[in-house]
């Protein structure tokens, strides 16, 4: 027996060999154990305290180390106080056998990388690298640390340690396999949506990997949704199999089990069922939610019409997590009263706007011969707030002379029409809600009284909707029905009489109606908060309204129309349309995914009833059931 | 009973550069300082663009005009006018440096002659400030209505003559703005106009157009312009034939001097063809009539600003000058001083006006010196001549009928008699500050009892 031999006799007892501070508040710890698990204390010590810490511990099940089984533990520990944690220790165990160990310095910002390489490269033995890997990403989980990077940083160097690699994939013609990430984006810090494509000339691929760059591993198989990539068609066209299948694209939306907050480092690895594989790296993560609610939505044409895979397995997630993210931190930055607020007003006119200021000049001109909106609360919210120099401008220059108390709200961040409405909802003191678009002119006064009078002696009313016009005394809005699109995928919403005269008699009936405009709604405030307020699901303001009214119809409310209040509304000036037109088609969706049922039942009743005929009331329809997607049914014709 | 204060507001000074609307403000202005119950002030917009010369001293938006005592210059140095919508954009214009011209001076009756470069929105900050007061506005043009410069010719359909304005008309005339713009700015200034107590149109043309546009019939009235006598009349030589012919006015496309010159080349053609001009109203079948070739129309022609005029205009104008030399005579730019004297060689004033005139001085001019008128036969200029009473028509934009007029005109025995026999005298200032007067109290006797 050699010397060092017998200087490895394994030991009897718990060893630690390392301390390593992977983030401010987490350490790894590593060592040695003739045990199959470590003591189930752990302890944070110091001269006046002990603390029991939450950590998670790995054992190695084969102790292939001539001292014993190499075991790693992870634990969170209490914030640094000021002294640096040199007078804190860690306990493993409890009585006489416990083994303590110090805390590291803690007064250096960065974790010290290069030691816990170095080090973790010699305690994990070959073979179990990809264990002590997925181990340690999942603890990612549990920190609570305020400044997650150090702890990114600390994983992401343990991956690029640890990790077995493949040879990164060469786009040629004639290799084996192509492969290339062309875009990862965070939906939110667990939430990845990942673009590319791969291309296997040998055995069928039998996985696709996407590694975080903790080191967390997603299957992307079969989950992906494979599609068309014409340009890399052209690419192999010289040497494709003839009846090879040209849908080289994937789109895939990945959840991890801990948050990933590295900016960049994403791997793909692609192996086929001959084990032969490769990777690519991924591009630098997109994490700006504007810009990445804007691929997200561009993808949406990949899917043909009438299926629904990519939309409901993939964007929607991706897009749920933007808009809540969006929504998540978003509130009322700065609140200003210009003039005598009323102490108790009746109603509360929230004006959302967007860039478009101009429109509060019009409006207010107008309102200044209605002695009902001062007597009320006007509630202008701010939706685009680099505006903001604007508006105050505005504010200070108009009210001195139009004299029509107001206040301004504005926002946080852009967050959307529906995100700006349930805003000024939470600042309203008004008893009802009167959301009205900035582009809305009254055609004379008397509006706001008329509706609440309205409303007031209308029971089981849930919202109010009035006549709206274009500027040539058109119909704008008297009323939304829904029917289904051409290729009956999805349903849309229809303007009852749009652009015929606002004197056609069909538009002149007090009627409940399936749906009303929220570009001029009033709402009782304690209902519409009782209701959450808009729905933040869709993109760019779109189909939040008819979304509010399906929802009032399931809690047994009816959407009404009044046609004696008449109002202009100058459509398509309020936003840019470039937006618009890439969100219309996954709102319209996503309305139609959540609704479908509920609409099916509203829809076949309203037709029900003759054309030109006051329609019975839209059955309210009372279900308990929480609105979870499902797929669309069978296309039926618009005129069933 | 103590005198009151009746504010003037004009867009500009006449002492700055002349103009119809602003002399005629100006005039009243003047001659309000003989009332017996208003003292009148006179506040005018100093300045670019009219003026070269902007705000004169550091501090203050305001300056007397030449150490007068009741007129000033209102100056908007720094602040952007929004053309299109007819407003100042920063606010404080008002509501700071008017309001505080108006808490000085506290007019009783505030009477707009015109708010182009100043904005509708002096008319709130007069009610907001001075609720009692009384708020007078002159429309002496159609720029509330059309944004092009008020003149309602469409810019389509070969500069079609506009009955008019609807948000989509509007759009066709200018196709990069929108409809909704449109509707937009007709709301904007009927909201300021919401505060007018009494309009004035010069003209029942104007009247019509600003009803038929929105303003309540009961709330707009017509008074002429009242002119101060002339100092001078021209004298009316005793001549057997009445064939010189005179045009004043700016040498623009819109007041229509090609069509006059275009007229007087057509005569001269017909003279040199030995062709026959028929006389009288114009209709195919004189064409075939067999008179004698009267007296050749001598035509003189007063004006200036060809140089502000587009080139092919210019061009247009110098070629028509030069085939008529024979008969026409370019006399060019003159001072209104000098009207007796021009007036003595000339027997008819000729407004040939492509667009409609809203209430034109120049007739007011003509008809005071005794002079009968050949015009279009639209708008303001139809109103105030008679056809066959007070002067002739012709068919607006056609120099074959301005031909058969002024044919008719020089060849016509006893007819220029006539016609000047008819001439109605002119409305005088005298007459109109009296009933200026008798207005502003009544409207402050409605104001006072609601």
């Amino acid at each position: 027996m050699s010397p060092s031999a017998r200087a490895a006799k394994p030991k009897a007892s718990l060893q630690v060999e390392h301390v390593h501070l992977i983030a401010q508040d987490a350490l790894l710890l590593t060592g040695t154990t003739p045990a199959a698990e470590l003591p189930g204390r752990v302890a944070f010590v110091t001269l006046s305290t002990t603390a029991v810490l939450e950590h998670d511990a790995l054992v190695l099940e084969r102790g292939d180390r001539p001292d014993g089984r190499a075991w790693f533990l992870v634990a969170t520990i209490p914030a640094d106080e000021g002294d640096g944690g040199r007078t804190a220790s860690i306990e493993i165990g409890s009585g006489p056998s416990a083994v303590s160990v110090a805390v590291p310095d803690r007064s250096s910002a960065v974790p010290d990388l290069q030691s816990l390489v170095l080090h973790l490269v010699t305690a994990v033995p070959d073979g179990a690298r990809a264990d002590v890997l997925e181990w340690l990403c999942r603890f990612e989980g549990r920190t609570t640390s305020e400044d997650p990077t150090s702890l990114s940083e600390s994983l992401f160097a343990v991956r690029e340690v640890l990790r077995e690699r493949l040879p990164v994939c060469q786009l040629l013609p004639e290799a084996r396999h192509g492969l290339s990430v062309d875009l990862v984006l965070a939906a939110d810090e667990r939430t990845f949506y990942l673009k590319g494509w791969s291309r296997s000339a040998g055995a069928p691929l039998a996985r696709l990997t996407a590694v975080s760059p903790e080191g967390d591993r997603s299957e992307l198989l079969p989950r992906a949704f494979r599609h068309v990539r014409g340009d890399v068609a052209e690419f192999y066209a010289a040497c494709a199999r003839p009846e090879e299948d040209s849908r080289y694209g994937f789109i895939a939306t990945v959840r991890l089990p801990a948050p990933s907050g590295r900016a960049a480092g994403w791997v793909v690895e692609a192996v086929d069922a001959d084990g032969v594989g490769v990777e690519a790296l991924g591009p630098a993560v997109q994490d700006d939610v504007a810009a990445a609610r804007q691929l997200v939505l561009f993808d949406a044409a990949y899917e043909l019409p009438g299926e629904d895979t990519l939309r409901a397995t993939h964007l929607a997630p991706a897009l749920a997590r933007l808009q809540g993210r969006l929504h998540g931190s978003i509130g009322a930055a700065r609140i200003d009263d210009y003039g005598p607020q009323p102490a108790d007003p009746a109603v509360t006119i929230i004006v959302p706007l967007y860039q478009r200021l101009e429109f509060v000049e019009h409006q207010l001109a107008q309102f200044v011969h209605d002695d009902e909106v001062s007597a009320n609360e006007l509630l202008y919210v701010l939706d685009s707030p680099t505006d903001e120099a604007w508006l105050r401008h505005l504010a200070t220059s108009l009210f001195p002379l139009y004299r029509v108390p107001f206040r301004t709200v504005v926002m946080s961040a852009n967050g959307g029409f529906a995100a700006a409405n349930n805003v000024a909802a939470s600042i309203a003191r008004g008893r009802k809600l009167l959301l009205v678009n900035s582009d809305v002119i009254p055609d004379r006064p008397g509006w706001v009284g008329r509706m609440a009078e309205f409303y007031d002696e209308t029971p089981g009313i849930g919202a109010l909707g009035v006549k709206l016009l274009y500027e040539d005394d058109s119909l704008q809005h008297a009323g939304l029905f829904f029917k289904r699109v051409a290729d009956g995928t999805t349903w849309n919403n229809e303007h009852l009489f749009k652009g015929l005269h606002r004197s056609f008699p069909g538009a002149n009936v007090t009627r409940p109606v399936p749906a009303v405009t929220a570009a001029c709604m009033m709402v009782d405030r304690q209902l519409f908060a009782d209701m959450g307020g808009l729905s933040t699901a869709y993109v760019q303001g779109d189909y939040e309204d008819s979304d509010f009214c399906l929802r009032l119809a399931r809690s047994g409310k009816e959407t009404w129309y009044l046609p004696s209040v008449e109002l202009y509304h100058l459509e398509g000036q309020s936003y840019p349309s470039v937006l618009r037109a890439q969100t219309t088609g996954y709102n319209q969706w996503l309305h139609t995914h959540l609704w479908d049922e509920d609409i099916e039942a509203i829809a076949a009743a309203w037709e029900a009833a003759p054309p030109g005929q006051v329609p019975a009331a839209p059955p309210a329809v009372r279900r308990n059931r929480p609105a979870t997607p499902r797929a669309p049914k069978a296309p039926v014709t618009a005129q069933s | 009973m103590k005198k009151r204060t009746v504010l003037y507001v004009c867009h500009n000074h006449p002492s700055v550069r002349p103009g119809g609307a602003e002399a005629y403000a100006h005039e009243l202005h003047k001659a309000m300082r003989e009332s017996s119950s208003f003292t009148p002030v006179f506040l005018a917009k100093g300045g670019p663009p009219v003026g070269s010369v902007g705000q004169q001293h550091p501090g203050t938006y305001f300056a007397p005009v030449d150490a007068d005592a009741d007129q000033y210059f209102f100056y908007t140095d720094g602040y952007d006018f929004d053309f299109f919508q007819g407003t100042i954009t920063g606010k404080d214009f008002y509501t700071k440096h008017f309001r505080s011209f108006l808490e000085a001076y506290r007019p009783d009756v505030v009477h707009f002659q015109h708010t182009l470069f100043l904005g509708f929105d002096m008319i709130r900050e007069v009610r907001n400030t001075l609720p009692d007061a009384a708020i007078v506005y002159t429309l002496h043009e159609l720029l509330p209505i059309c944004n092009r410069n008020g003149q309602m010719v469409r810019t389509v359909n070969d500069e079609e003559l506009c009955t008019h304005e609807s948000p989509r008309r509007c759009h066709e005339c200018f196709r990069d703005i929108t409809p909704q713009t449109f509707f937009l700015r007709k709301r904007f200034v009927q909201s300021h106009f919401e505060l007018v107590d009494q309009f004035i149109a010069p003209s029942q043309f104007l009247l019509d157009r600003y009803v038929a546009w929105g303003i309540p019939s009961d709330r707009i009235r017509l008074e002429e312009y009242g002119r101060l006598p002339v100092e001078q009349v021209a004298p009316a030589d005793d001549r057997p034939v009445r064939n010189r012919f005179g045009f004043f006015g700016q040498l623009s496309a819109f007041k229509g001097i090609d069509v006059l010159l275009e007229a007087m080349q057509l005569l001269a053609r017909d003279r040199d063809g030995q062709a026959r001009t028929p006389r009288g109203p114009f209709s195919a079948a004189m064409l075939e009539r067999d008179d004698e070739v009267g007296p050749r129309a001598r035509l003189a022609v007063h004006g200036a600003n060809l140089d502000l005029q587009p080139g092919d205009f210019k061009e247009k104008f110098q070629d028509l000058l030069r085939a008529t030399a024979s008969d026409v005579t370019f006399v060019g730019q003159y001072d209104h001083d000098q009207l007796p004297s021009l007036m003595r060689h000339i027997d008819w004033v000729v407004v040939p006006s492509i667009w409609w005139e809203n209430s034109p001085l120049v007739i007011q001019e003509a008809f005071a010196h005794g002079r009968p008128v050949i015009c279009s036969d639209i708008g303001g200029m139809a109103e105030k001549v008679h056809d066959d009473v007070t002067g002739l028509h012709f068919r607006v934009r056609d120099p074959r009928s301005l031909a058969a007029a002024i044919e008719t005109a020089a060849t016509t025995e006893g007819l220029w008699e006539r016609l000047r026999e008819a001439i109605p005298a002119v409305y005088d200032m005298e007459s109109h500050t009296k009933e200026l007067t008798m207005l502003y109290e009544d409207l402050l006797f409605q104001r006072a009892t609601g």
